[in-house]
């Protein structure tokens, strides 16, 4: 084999163009066959995993959502359900200031009334007996003074009516 | 065999004596094949420490690499064309670090035989190439021979006869695609090369009152200026268009589709 040396211009083409080309054929046949696979393969497999990632941050925060809006939902019942109970406590609160008012206005009234129809019988029983009294007095008074018997029945009546007169006299008096 | 007298920005070559098609510039073939191995070694190692669960850094970075070129077909070609981001990745990757091959000092290698791949027309051409061969194989597969022969009437609003008075810009348009593709990506990294040549020349300046050692501190300052800018910037830059006018000119073979399927 007979080797010439010699010299290409700058811009000359000539073999070289053909080794060229197959040299990058056996490069990019070596790399596409070894090597991008590869890459390939991992680079989809992580934007798979991404695009996964994100599906189920989406159905996360979806979740977290729904679990917020129960949350809420039960907080504004619980509130509810609370609001009610301090109304109900309130009302029978008040219910039961009212009856107990009412019992002890009641309770005073009554006893107020025991005390007047107490007092209206001691008054009377009091009357009575110094009616008893006056009458007896008066009709042995008058009989020492007029040194004779008096009919005590009939004078007795009499002489009630007069104190009567003076009682009610003595009461509108 | 060792051409020593080379002159700037031309290959030393070999042939096996059979004309054009057997001269091999062979300080390219050098350079490809460091190129070739540092790309696949770097594409191994990454494969190596891929894991399922929380990415590494390189790892997070490749497939941030891979999300964005996957939307970037997605948009541009179709849901379906997914084939098409293994090539456009390996051309990025391969590009990137034949570019970036240009970070070392690669002066100490004799008769520049190792220079970033991508400063040979002869290594872009044939990635140029490669990636319209694919396009035409996609667009006749995608519309059809015929929906693929009426592309080249475009622009399909206009009427028939104006369409067909079309038919030469339209495949001269596609004829100069590879060679668009590969100029510019050659023009770039070769001027850039040519750069650090002539910068780091600047050190050889010889001044009798101060000696040349402080050309030689000015030189190697700007030089690594220039080789931050013009290595890892526009070697970036010239990787990422190289890929997405592949994926741009897959979009373009669909071209009619919607038209065809109106008829």
């Amino acid at each position: 084999m007979l080797f010439l040396a010699g010299e290409a211009g700058v811009i000359d083409i000539n073999g070289t163009v053909i080794v060229e080309l197959l040299t990058f054929l056996v490069m990019f046949g070596l790399l596409a066959r070894y090597v991008y696979p590869e890459i390939v393969k991992q680079a989809e497999a992580r934007q798979r995993t991404i695009a996964e990632q994100l599906a189920a941050a989406e159905k996360a925060r979806a979740e977290a959502d729904a679990h917020l809006k129960e949350a809420q939902a039960k907080l504004e019942d619980a509130r509810k359900t609370a609001q009610g109970v301090i109304d109900a406590a309130g009302k029978s609160a008040e219910q039961l200031r009212q009856e107990m008012r009412q019992k002890a206005e009641e309770e005073a009234r009554r006893i107020t009334e025991a005390s007047r129809k107490e007092i209206e019988a001691e008054r009377d029983r009091a009357i009575q007996s110094v009616r008893g009294e006056v009458a007896n007095l008066v009709v042995t008074a008058t009989e020492k003074v007029i040194g004779e018997t008096l009919d005590a029945n009939k004078h007795k009546q009499l002489i009630d009516k007069a104190i009567d007169q003076v009682g009610r006299d003595g009461g509108t008096g | 065999m060792i051409h020593a007298e080379a002159s700037f920005g031309t290959h030393p070559t070999v042939s096996l004596g059979c004309g054009t098609l057997c001269t091999f510039n062979y300080d390219t073939l050098i350079s490809t094949g460091i190129a070739v191995l540092a790309t696949l070694g770097i594409a191994f190692w990454i494969r190596s420490r891929l894991r399922t669960g929380a990415p590494g850094k390189v790892q997070a970075v490749f497939e941030w690499g891979y999300d964005l070129l996957r939307g970037l077909v997605k948009e541009n070609v179709s849901e379906d064309a997914l084939f098409i981001v293994p090539l456009a990745m390996t051309l990025f990757l391969y590009i990137l670090i034949a570019n970036y091959i240009e970070l070392l000092p690669l002066a100490i290698f004799p008769n520049d035989i190792v220079h970033g791949a991508n400063a040979d027309l002869n290594q872009t051409l044939a990635m140029g190439l490669l990636v319209i061969v694919v396009v035409q194989w996609y667009s006749i597969s995608v519309l059809g021979f015929r929906g693929y022969l009426r592309r080249f009437t475009k622009p399909f609003e206009l009427p028939l006869a104006a369409r067909i008075g079309y038919i030469p810009l339209n495949i001269l348009e596609e004829l100069v695609k590879p060679i668009t593709l590969s100029l510019r990506l050659f023009g770039n990294i070769f001027a850039g090369a040519v750069m650090i040549t002539l910068i780091a020349s600047i050190g050889l300046f010889y001044l009798p009152a101060v000696q040349n050692v402080p050309t030689i501190i000015v030189g190697s300052v700007l030089l690594a200026i220039w080789k931050a800018f013009d290595v890892l910037f526009i070697g970036f830059i010239q990787a990422f268009i190289f890929m997405l006018l592949t994926v741009i000119y897959f979009g373009m073979g669909r071209e009619g589709l919607e038209h065809e399927h109106a008829h």
